[in-house]
């Protein structure tokens, strides 16, 4: 087989292999800290600490996006519903 | 009249009627300072290497990156970098200690790193995979380069643009094709500024009007996730470090990028125990290399390296390898949907080259124009994410083979 073969074959299978093996650690990791570690423990009497969990996924959702969209710089400090 | 022609000789016009090619050189160096300012295309570097390239070709300046053999003795050992500053200038000392010992590049992955969350990616790893298929340009380019007349080390450095990963792609050409960097930087860099004007032309030709209007929430709606991740914050923190060390044994050859870019990764997710080196990866120190990667880049492009037909070579190969990949991604996605009940947008796999975040706002935005509640850009950002890592690795298999 030529070099050029080879780069190309080796090289695409290699890539692919990286990651699943990229998924397969986050899913390791996934499930040793679902099991081991849990969800962090949160300050008692912190307010609107009941409020916040509900809306956890769209302030990570909303958070992604500044982060995206500022490229990691911008931060929240509100959320405001119009 | 021997006053008149020693005054003449103190200028610079003499060189300039000497070397005409000059003149186009500096057209084009302002030519990209117009689109970084005017167009803000990837100003942040097409600033520096535009204004590198206009010093560069500055007639008796002297601001032009030499050849390595200009500064390597016939027993094969270099010139130190005094030596180099003293005899060829302040420019190509910075060349040749900060570029030619390929340390830039590793240093702008540290801090892509600390600006990454691999959030969207770890909640939607299954998408991560699109950004293998959208490695393809970088390998098709590669074999097609060579079919052409490339030397194999000259094809990877040129294929390697198809990862959309301008660091990546200035890596690889110091290591394989020094004599290429100017115009494969220009090249990447430019592709990824254009983005938004490669992927909505190759999705609409290869995607139905139904196939870009798959909603990915309703998907996970229909088809739910089957765990949630209980502790984010810790997930992302393990994440780093043991990636690094797995992609490590896999391909030792891209520790360099890969390593940097976890490590840049890991002091952004530690949070305020790390909070300044962060705050250093992305702001100082980043700047800092983007300044000096661009300008020295930029010096790269002498009339010598640049007005040379394979310049197009590399502009019209970087294009296709561009191209390819978005389309490769897209046809793994296509024939996942063929096999798979919970379907996924197809523009979520011609994310899956490196160009982020910049790939997945314009996919986010054609899912938009065909479904206005279609929100794609974290899923988008898990193959764009991956992406980064994918055409690292890919980088790492052509020093391997190739180095």
């Amino acid at each position: 087989m030529g070099l050029p073969l080879q780069v190309f074959l080796f090289g695409l299978l290699t890539v692919f292999i990286v990651l699943l093996v990229v998924v397969a650690t986050g899913n390791a990791i996934i499930w040793f800290v679902n099991r081991y570690i849990g969800s962090p423990v949160k300050e008692a009497g912190k307010s609107g600490s009941g409020q916040l969990q509900s809306h956890s996924g769209r302030i990570a959702a909303i958070a992604a996006a500044v982060n995206t969209v500022t490229r990691g710089r911008g931060k929240i400090t509100s959320i405001e519903k119009l | 009249m021997s006053a008149l022609e020693r005054l003449y000789n103190i200028t610079a016009f003499g060189d300039l009627w000497s070397n005409p090619g000059v003149i186009l050189m500096l057209a084009i160096g302002i030519f990209l300072l117009f689109l970084g300012i005017r167009k803000k295309y990837e100003p942040l570097l097409l600033v520096p290497i535009g204004f590198g390239v206009i010093l560069a070709n500055l007639p008796g300046a002297g601001m032009g990156i030499v050849p390595e053999e200009m500064v390597r003795f016939e027993d094969g050992r270099y010139m130190n970098l005094i030596e180099i500053a003293g005899e060829y200038g302040i420019m190509n000392y910075l060349y040749y200690m900060l570029i030619k010992t390929g340390f830039l590049p590793p240093i702008i992955f540290l801090g892509v790193g600390a600006l990454t969350d691999f959030g969207p990616m770890l909640r939607n790893l299954r998408l991560s995979l699109f950004g293998a298929a959208a490695q393809l340009g970088i390998f098709t380019v590669f074999f097609a380069a060579i079919a052409v007349g490339f030397t194999p080390q000259e094809a990877g450095a040129l294929g390697i643009i198809g990862g959309g990963d301008g660091p990546t792609a200035i890596y690889i050409s110091i290591l394989l094709a020094p004599h290429m960097l100017g115009p494969i930087a220009i090249a990447a860099y430019s592709y990824m500024a254009l983005v938004p004007m490669i992927i909505p032309p190759i999705a609409r030709l290869m995607c139905s009007d139904k196939e870009l209007s798959i909603n990915m929430k309703k998907m996970d709606q229909l088809f739910p996730a089957k765990r949630d991740i209980k502790n984010m914050t810790a997930v992302k923190i393990a994440f780093p470090i043991v990636l690094g060390i797995i992609v490590a044994f896999f391909v030792p050859t891209a520790v360099p990028l890969v390593g940097m870019l976890m490590f840049g990764n890991l002091i952004r997710e530690i949070g305020v125990a790390t909070g300044r080196l962060s705050e250093a990866a992305t702001g100082p120190i980043l700047n800092t290399a983007t300044i000096f990667l661009g300008l020295a880049v930029g010096a790269t492009m002498t009339t010598a390296t640049f007005l040379d037909l394979r310049t197009l070579g590399i502009i019209f190969g970087g294009l296709v390898a561009f191209a390819i990949s978005v389309a490769g991604g897209i046809i793994a996605v296509k024939v996942y949907n063929i096999f798979a009940k919970k379907k996924i947008n197809p523009l979520v796999g011609a994310t899956g080259l490196s160009a982020v975040p910049m790939a997945s706002r314009v996919a986010n935005e054609i899912a938009l124009k065909h479904d206005s509640g279609n929100h794609l850009l974290q899923y988008c950002m898990a193959s764009n994410i991956s992406g980064v890592i994918g055409s690292a690795v890919a980088a790492g298999v052509l020093i391997a083979f190739l180095g």
